[in-house]
């Protein structure tokens, strides 16, 4: 059955409508911070194939494609033709899903005329799941938490009795896992009674062709956009702090007509602790990025993803094998984008910012309080890397879709204080666009209990580069407040009576600083985001002691012939 | 014999002015805003209808006034030189937000750039925990050190951590600096928006010290003009929510008066609705660049509390700046008459948000727009009449709509083929947003009636429900001044809610109870002690361990906690569809509305049946779902009450025309109001019956 284009215009803009629609409901239903807070979820719509038609426009790039990826193996498991309407599924496996087991994945039949005529898939981050907690500590994923092979977990649209007390004997808050499980499979038949009441509106029997048209439109204007770009090879390299020893990662992007190929080979091998990825997850990190620079106006489905290969040698910390641990992938897998967007830009100048701080500084925190065990968590963002029209962003995710949680939020759910949450001066890296600003933050326990912090930060040892003669962005780091720094990553103590203190990575610039509009450098002095003596000796830029821009010693500080 | 009043809209072009004569008849007056003194283009208005009418000064009871005076500062950034004083530590926090991205795929993205700049927030040592205990105390000394900097500001907003569990650090900073810097406008976040999520609150009282002395002075200088030409009446400001409160109220709390101008246009469609007893109704409006959709039940208009102002990119939630305000419910979306058509990436034709404002407007215009825009298209399918548009103040010319029409392209190259696909496309804009926000609400749409005012709704309003599924439109007299008109029906009431998380399982009853009495205390003493007013009682609940609560009416806060999980599980399932045994519910924050009680509006009595009109004459007009047919024309100000006719049809009149697709007929009821129904045989026909239409190019 084909459609007239207006209505096929119609009809793909209700499904996307639909998951959007379900996509909220979830974040308002859901009960772990990370949902309903930091809208760490994804939703999308699959045909009977599996292939993702439509999906909503949240969350974070590693769920976003990785989901992607995912049912296939649902339909493996479980054929279509023996669902039934009420059946859910669920899994929260690292290798055929999203990287790591605190990611929850339900996917739910929907039927029409007593017929499945498609999926819903959705993917949400637990707080907890048991085991060691989101850390990078294990040395193997069997100490990871809770494991969920692909199972049906609802009949009759009840949740098993079974599957629902051995997952709350598992994990650290039964309340929260099992709230939103509930919530996923609420919003699910939510979505699928949607769909079935948009086909009967407008007479389909299935949805097959319209997918198959909206995943071939979008897959030829995705190769279109591809086509655009110049044709070469093209590759980087990015070093990290790594777990106790640097690691590097190397890129190889091929652009070859309508597709193009990351290949990751040469990268480190992995590591002993959980900061592995599978390869679902880096594919789903390099797509992002490529789709930022070459077709950031598309909508995202298997058509967008289909001219876009993504490949890294098997053992590499890249691609690891079972039992790999994986908990902590996300603090390598957020600086992928930038990797292949280093690349991108040698072959399309221009366009692609400078390095920012990439990975999401997550206040993982567990201790007890007059008793009563808490574990709380709450995302920090560092700064983005100059544009080439605009300064970065001062403490915004990139790549990460996430949402910080509002301070008064988690004091409210944990007794923890958070004593300070501010930018940081001169942390941007200096350039003709400055990069974005990081932040410093600042807690401790109610009390002054001690407390652990499962510390998951990158960029201590490495800062973000410069680029086209701008500078780097200030590194991050982690330290006590009584003085003692911190390892990047790991388990940790915090003493009691002492505090927690971050400073986040600051973006870096773009361009060479001498060149910067002096007004733009004395209302950055003026704001405080730089110092005076970053404005004189980076900037090379003096100001009066009323804080305006000294026309006439400027010029003579940058070399320039007076006028 | 009922007094006459005069409701006032001021808009950023438009002052709209409307004498209510009190015996239901009215006069309208429509002017440029005159934007550097507002209160010249009023004082005038209200003379000359004074002076038609045959009055005196004297002789009006009332004047209520709406505005967007504030919005227009805070989207072209005209406000205060304001200060913003927190706690140590948290200086960024109207900066920072939520550290996320509205777009994830733009590496070009923007952000809002904050109402106080860095350079002028401030920070002392404080801290109050989530309980409210006090971890630090307010470092006083640090306050006064301060005081040269406020010297250069005339504003300051008071934020702390917390503050919304115990406002004593804001409370006793305010009263400090009030003595130390008498010049300032203060105003404190707990009293602003007392509500959790310190960003939210803080941008909320941000934007009322960046509004507070333009909107103080502003009315101050309206009070005295008004009374110089002899209106010694009692004066009112809408606000945002529907509500009116005095212009002392206004001047506190000038971020509620925010979007107080559409608030009217909401409040008109529902009494509207009430006066011919329509129980689920949706206000629609659509102007030059937008459209605004209003739920409306029971006479009342949906309203929240989350409001986002000056959208950096048009309609794009999280690209503005959020105002936790009471205000109601307003669906904005990027479709008027000035949007433009365009075909995106994948060759589908789309329509807005960006549009062409009035200068220099829809190629037909004439006046140097090249790009096809939903006007142009509406002409080319003889929707709009090139003579008369507008009331004859733009001549419309077809012949440039064609040629902008053209550049788009589409298959089959018809100029009218393309119209209809862009009427077709509008309308699913607006009904595609409408059905997501219903969704949100746990509302249904299909057994609504659209009431349609502004320029465009009437001309769209019946197309538009097709999209819906909706078969009824009302399209009431005098729709060109309805939110001037709206603010007369406003209630004198006022809201306020306080975040007091309770857990069902260990309410307190005397905290309740010394809770509730001190917010209706709080609420009485703004609105006076008028005997009728009452308590309307609200909370935002969830189970334990979410994050977003559902709004619950509450008959009876006081009622025990079994009552209160009822409620609250009722509201839950009609908008979930689930409610969860196992988890216990809680109360995160209580709203109290001091209102009097609803005042029944008077129903219109239907009209005796008379005959039909004969038409004017007839048209070939097209439209979204039906091809080029010839349309009856009539004019509105010749139809009396009780007739009875056919679409397809056009009825012209000054401001706007209304359309009559095929399947439709029209009953002109008792007040002058146009009722539109579909017909049953075609209820079957629904939105997919797309006529053939345009295909993009491969």
């Amino acid at each position: 059955m084909t459609h007239d284009p207006l209505t096929f215009q119609i009809l793909w803009d209700r499904l996307l409508s639909l998951v959007e629609e379900q996509a909220r409901v979830l974040v308002r239903t859901a009960f772990c911070s990370t949902v309903r807070e930091a809208e760490d979820l994804s939703f999308g719509l699959f045909d009977r194939a599996g292939a993702m038609v439509a999906q909503a426009a949240t969350g974070t790039p590693g769920h976003v494609n990785a989901m992607a990826a995912t049912v296939v193996h649902f339909l493996d498991r479980f054929p279509l033709n023996t669902m039934k309407p009420g059946d859910h599924f669920m899994t929260n496996d690292p290798w055929l899903a999203s990287g790591h087991r605190h990611d929850l994945t339900l996917v739910s039949p929907v039927f029409h005329a007593g017929r499945a005529v498609a999926l819903i898939a959705s993917t949400c981050h637990q707080v907890d799941i048991g085991g060691r907690g989101q850390t990078a500590d294990a040395t193997s994923v069997f100490e990871e938490g809770f494991a969920l092979p692909i199972m049906r977990i609802c009949t009759e649209s009840q949740l098993h009795e079974d599957i629902r007390l051995i997952l709350r004997e598992n994990v650290r808050h039964p309340d929260q896992v099992e709230g939103d499980v509930l919530s996923m499979i609420t919003a699910g038949e939510t979505a699928a009674a949607g769909l079935s009441t948009l086909m009967t509106e407008f007479g389909l029997t299935d949805i097959d062709a319209l997918s198959a048209e909206i995943l071939a439109r979008t897959e030829a204007a995705t190769r279109a956009a591809i086509t655009k770009c110049p044709d070469g090879t093209w590759s980087d390299s990015l070093t990290l702090d790594g777990f106790g020893a640097p690691i590097t990662l190397h890129c190889r992007l091929t652009i070859a007509g309508d597709s193009i190929h990351a290949d990751f080979e040469g990268s480190a091998p992995a590591l002993p602790r959980g900061v592995n990825l599978v390869l679902n997850y880096t594919a789903a990190y390099a797509a992002y990025g490529i789709k930022c620079v070459v077709s950031p106006d598309l909508p995202n489905n298997a058509g967008a993803l289909a001219p876009i290969r993504v490949s890294a040698p098997v053992g590499s910390v890249l691609n690891v094998e079972r039992p790999a641990p994986v908990a902590a992938r996300h603090i390598i897998g957020q600086f992928l984008p930038e990797l292949v967007m280093n690349c991108l830009a040698q072959a399309m100048p221009g366009v692609v910012p400078a390095d920012g701080a990439s990975c999401v500084w997550t206040a993982q925190l567990r201790g007890r309080v007059e008793g009563q065990p808490f574990d709380a968590v709450f995302f920090n963002a560092g700064g983005t890397g100059a544009r080439h029209a605009l300064d970065g962003l001062d403490a915004t995710g990139f790549p990460s879709g996430i949402r910080a949680t509002a301070s008064e939020v988690v004091e409210a759910i944990a007794p923890i204080v958070i004593w300070r949450k501010e930018l940081a001066m001169d942390s941007g890296g200096a350039g003709h666009m400055r990069g974005g600003l990081g932040q410093v933050v600042e807690v401790g326990t109610r009390d002054g209990s001690p407390f652990t912090v499962f510390a998951l930060y990158d960029r201590i040892d490495h800062a973000a580069r410069g680029r086209e003669g701008g500078a780097d962005g200030a590194p991050g780091a982690a330290w006590l407040a009584s003085g003692s720094p911190l390892a990047g990553l790991g388990q940790q103590e915090v003493p009691a009576g002492d505090r927690l203190c971050l400073s986040l990575p600051g973006g870096a610039g773009l361009g060479p600083p001498e060149s910067r509009d002096p007004r733009a450098v004395a209302r950055d002095v003026a704001d405080g985001r730089i110092s005076a003596d970053s404005a004189l000796k980076d900037y090379r830029v003096a100001l009066t002691p009323g804080g305006d821009v000294d026309d006439a010693a400027t010029r003579t500080l940058r070399g320039e012939a007076a006028t | 014999m009922a007094q006459a009043r005069i409701g006032i809209d001021v808009g950023g072009t438009f002052t709209d002015t409307y004498l209510d004569l009190g015996d239901g008849h009215g006069l309208s007056d429509k002017r440029l805003t005159t934007l550097a003194n507002p209160e010249e283009a009023i004082a005038a208005a209200v003379t000359e209808l004074i002076t038609r009418a045959g009055l005196t000064p004297g002789a009006i009871g009332g004047i209520v006034h709406g505005t967007t005076l504030a919005t227009n500062a805070v989207i072209e950034r005209r406000g205060a030189r304001a200060a913003l004083i927190t706690t140590q530590g948290f200086r960024d926090v109207l900066e920072m937000g939520r550290e996320d991205r509205y777009a994830h795929y733009d590496l070009n993205l923007r952000k809002p750039a904050p109402l106080v700049p860095r350079s002028r927030r401030l920070v002392v040592a404080e801290r109050i925990a989530a309980d409210g205990t006090v971890l630090l105390p307010l470092d006083l000394a640090a306050l006064e050190a301060l005081v040269p900097q406020l010297a250069e500001v005339e504003s300051a907003a008071i934020c702390f951590l917390n503050s919304y569990v115990n406002p004593a650090h804001e409370e006793a900073a305010r009263d400090h600096l009030a003595r130390l810097c008498p010049h300032l406008s203060l105003s404190i976040s707990s009293e602003v928006a007392p509500v959790v999520r310190e960003f939210e609150r803080f941008s909320t009282a941000a934007a009322n010290a960046y509004v507070q002395p333009l909107i103080d002075r502003y009315l101050s200088r309206l009070d005295d003009r008004l009374t110089a030409a002899g209106l010694t009446c009692p004066r009112h400001l809408m606000l945002s929510s529907g509500s009116l409160c005095d212009f002392g109220t206004g001047r506190r709390f000038p971020v509620r008066l925010i979007e107080s101008g559409p608030a009217g246009g909401a409040l008109f469609a529902a009494r509207i609705a009430a006066r011919h007893e329509v129980g689920q109704a949706m206000a629609f409006d659509l102007g030059g660049t937008t459209a605004k959709l209003t739920l409306i039940d029971h006479g009342t208009p949906h309203r929240t509390n989350d409001f986002e102002a000056a959208r950096l990119e048009k309609f794009v939630k999280g690209s503005g700046l959020p105002l936790k305000v009471p205000s109601v419910d307003l669906l904005e979306i990027g479709a008027g008459g000035g949007s433009v058509a365009w075909l995106d990436q994948l060759g589908r034709l789309r329509v807005g948000p960006e549009g062409t404002g009035s200068t220099p407007g829809p190629a037909c215009y004439g006046r140097g727009g090249t790009l096809p825009t939903v006007t142009d298209a509406n002409l080319l399918l003889g929707r709009l009449a090139p003579d008369s548009f507008a009331g004859g103040a733009v001549t419309l010319d077809p012949a440039r709509a064609q040629r902008a029409l053209e550049t788009l392209d589409v298959r089959p190259a018809s100029a009218t083929a393309t119209a209809t696909a862009i009427l077709a496309a509008v309308d699913e804009a607006m009904a595609l947003a409408a059905r997501l926000h219903a969704v949100e609400m746990g509302a249904a749409l299909g057994p609504r009636t659209l009431v349609a005012f502004g320029g465009g709704g009437p001309l769209h309003a019946a197309s538009l429900a097709e999209a819906i599924g909706i078969a009824s439109v009302m399209v009431p007299p005098d729709a060109g001044v309805g939110s001037a008109i709206g603010f007369l029906t406003a209630d004198a009431a006022f809201e306020i809610t306080r975040s007091a998380p309770m857990a069902l399982a260990t309410l307190e009853t005397a905290e309740v109870t010394a809770l509730t009495a001190a917010m209706e205390a709080e609420g009485r003493a703004i609105t006076g002690a008028a005997s009728d007013l009452r308590a309307e009682w609200s909370a935002a609940m969830r189970y334990v361990g979410q994050g977003h609560e559902v709004a619950v009416t509450l008959p009876d806060p006081l009622a025990p906690p079994e009552v209160l999980r009822a409620a609250f599980e009722a509201a839950y399932h009609r908008l979930y569809g689930r409610t969860l045994d196992r988890i216990g519910v809680e109360i995160i924050s209580w709203t109290c509305r001091i209102a009097p009680p609803p005042s029944a509006a008077q129903p219109v009595p239907g009209p005796a049946a008379v005959p039909a009109p004969a038409p004017d004459g007839t048209a070939e007009v097209g439209g979204a779902r039906h091809p080029a047919l010839p349309h009856a024309l009539y004019t509105r100000a010749s139809l009396i009450p009780g007739q009875t006719f056919p679409g397809p049809c056009l009825i012209r009149e000054a401001a706007t025309s209304t359309a009559v697709p095929p399947g439709w007929q029209v009953t002109v009821l008792g007040d002058g109001t146009l009722h539109l129904l579909r017909l049953p045989r075609t209820l079957s026909d629904t939105a997919t019956s797309t006529a053939t239409l345009t295909e993009a190019p491969a």
